[in-house]
Parts: structure tokens; sequence; C-alpha cells
């Protein structure tokens, strides 16, 4: 398999495992390789760091308690 | 209705479905850009879902459910309701005419330490930016954590389709992130470095 090809590979690879898109199995065999190849290591870890920073930055507004109330009082009188 | 079944639908609306409201205003307010548009379209998702609470089936997936319903009411009412143009972009259209070709070629590479460089706000820019259809992926799997299968359903297109646009997305997020960093200052200097280390060896030797 060709360098680039390779690469490619472990990232798809990756991309499923942060997905939980890998079977129980092949979870286990990937952290595996995480733990012994760098080239998996390095990916892992800059894949993790743009995921974690994502879901902890991205804006949430969020309801307020008058607005879930006001969803309640509504269906209460439907 | 009778008021027993009112009663037991009521207490299934509370339970199940109401404690995903936050869930749903985020999603919402990535697809109208707007608090109050967003309110709006998360308020019309419950009444619609109380509406036809007989055809949700209890201790489903009530998530993926009211996700589905916001997805298609923002398509079919809100879009035309605000008379918003469809903006189709170049990448809008390579999504559609590649949505199932798994064939991947390229990948953006976003270095880690470009983080230590942002503060928040440029990933909600950053997601914001990208056209609808890769939005909507992002939000829904790396935001919200569903599943290939789940998004598949919500969305109604094939797994595959779900697959190659999140890695499409990704890789136009990645790439609009980047972009931001530097915008401010920030340069990868690592092809820099690779070719003055080959110097430093060369001249070693």
């Amino acid at each position: 398999m060709k360098n680039e090809d390779h690469l490619q590979e472990i990232r798809r690879q990756v991309d499923m495992f942060f997905d939980h898109a890998l079977s129980l199995d092949d979870e286990r065999s990937l952290l595996e390789r995480v733990q012994q190849d760098p080239t998996y290591q390095r990916v892992f870890s800059h894949e993790k760091t743009m995921r974690d920073h994502l879901r902890n930055h991205v804006h949430r507004p969020g309801v307020s308690p008058d607005f879930i109330q006001s969803i309640k009082d509504h269906i209460r009188m439907g | 209705m009778s008021n027993k079944d009112k009663t037991h639908f009521d207490k299934v609306f509370e339970e199940e479905l109401l404690p995903h409201a936050d869930a749903l205003k985020t999603f919402a307010y990535h697809l109208t850009y707007s608090d109050e548009d967003a309110n709006d379209l998360v308020q019309d998702t419950y009444f619609k879902a109380y509406r036809f609470i007989d055809k949700y089936e209890e201790g489903t997936n009530p998530k993926a459910w009211l996700f589905k319903i916001l997805k298609n009411g923002y398509i079919n009412e809100y879009r035309k309701k605000v008379k918003r143009p469809i903006k189709v972009d170049f990448e809008e259209i390579v999504a559609y005419h590649d949505s199932d070709d798994d064939r991947i070629t390229g990948y953006n590479d976003l270095r880690e330490d470009i983080f230590q460089y942002m503060m928040g706000d440029e990933v909600t820019i950053a997601i914001n930016a990208l056209p609808l259809d890769f939005r909507t992926v992002i939000l829904l799997c790396d935001i919200e954590g569903f599943t290939y299968e789940e998004i598949a359903k919500i969305i109604d297109v094939p797994i595959g389709t779900v697959r190659s646009r999140l890695f499409r997305a990704r890789n136009l997020l990645k790439e609009k992130l980047k972009n931001y960093a530097d915008s401010l200052g920030y340069k990868d200097f690592r092809g820099e470095l690779r070719v003055r280390n080959a110097e430093n060896r060369a001249e070693e030797e």
C-alpha cells in the first residue's frame, strides 16, 4: 500500500472509531495500534483534539425554563 | 384522545421528549442563524411531536425522532416562510453529485497546535459557513453524537451518503478553521522546517 493510501486508511479507521462505527474487536485493535505505532498515535490524537475542540466550543444557546413551561401550557390547553 | 390517553401521552412527552429541548435548540440555531427563529422551530417541532405522539414508539429513540421532525420542518416550512433563497454553492453541488461516492481522495490536515490560537467563536462561525447538507451532518454526528444509521434516517439518505458527506464536511471545516488561523497570523511552517532540516543535514555532512 502506498504511503498516502496507508495514511488515508488510518484516518478512515480513526474517523470510524470516533463515530462509534467500529465493532468492539476493531476498536480494541485500533487502540492497540495507537499505543504501538506513532503514525496511528498522531492521527488519533489529532482527530481527538479536533473533535473535542468542536464539541467544547460550538455555540449551544439552550432554552429557558419559561420556554419549556410555555410548551407544556400549550399542550395542556390543547 | 381520551383523558386516560392524554395523561399517558403528556407523561411520555414530558419525560421522553422535552429533555431534548436544548439539543434541538442548538441544531435549530445552526440551521437558522437566529435565536428567535430557532425558538420558533423548536416550539413547532414540539407541537408537531405532540400532535403525532401516538406514532412515537415509546422507549425507542426520541431524540432522533425529534431531530427528524425539526429537520423536515426546517426544509419544508421554515425556509418557505422566511422566503430565504436556497444558497447553492460549489461544495453543495459536489456533495450531491458525489453523494454515494466512497472513493475518498485527499484529506485535509489541520495541525493540532492550531487550536491554541483559537478562542472558540471561530468553531461556530466555521460550522455556520458550511453548506446546509454538510453543516447538518457535522451537527448530527460530531456535536450530537448520532450514529451513521440514525443520521441516515433523520436526513433520509443512504448510510454511504452520510459517510461521504461527513468526510467532505470535515475536510471543508478544517479548511475554514485553518484559514481562520492563517488570518490570525498563524503559519504552518512544517514544509519550511522539513526543507531547513534537510539543508542543515546536508551542511553537516
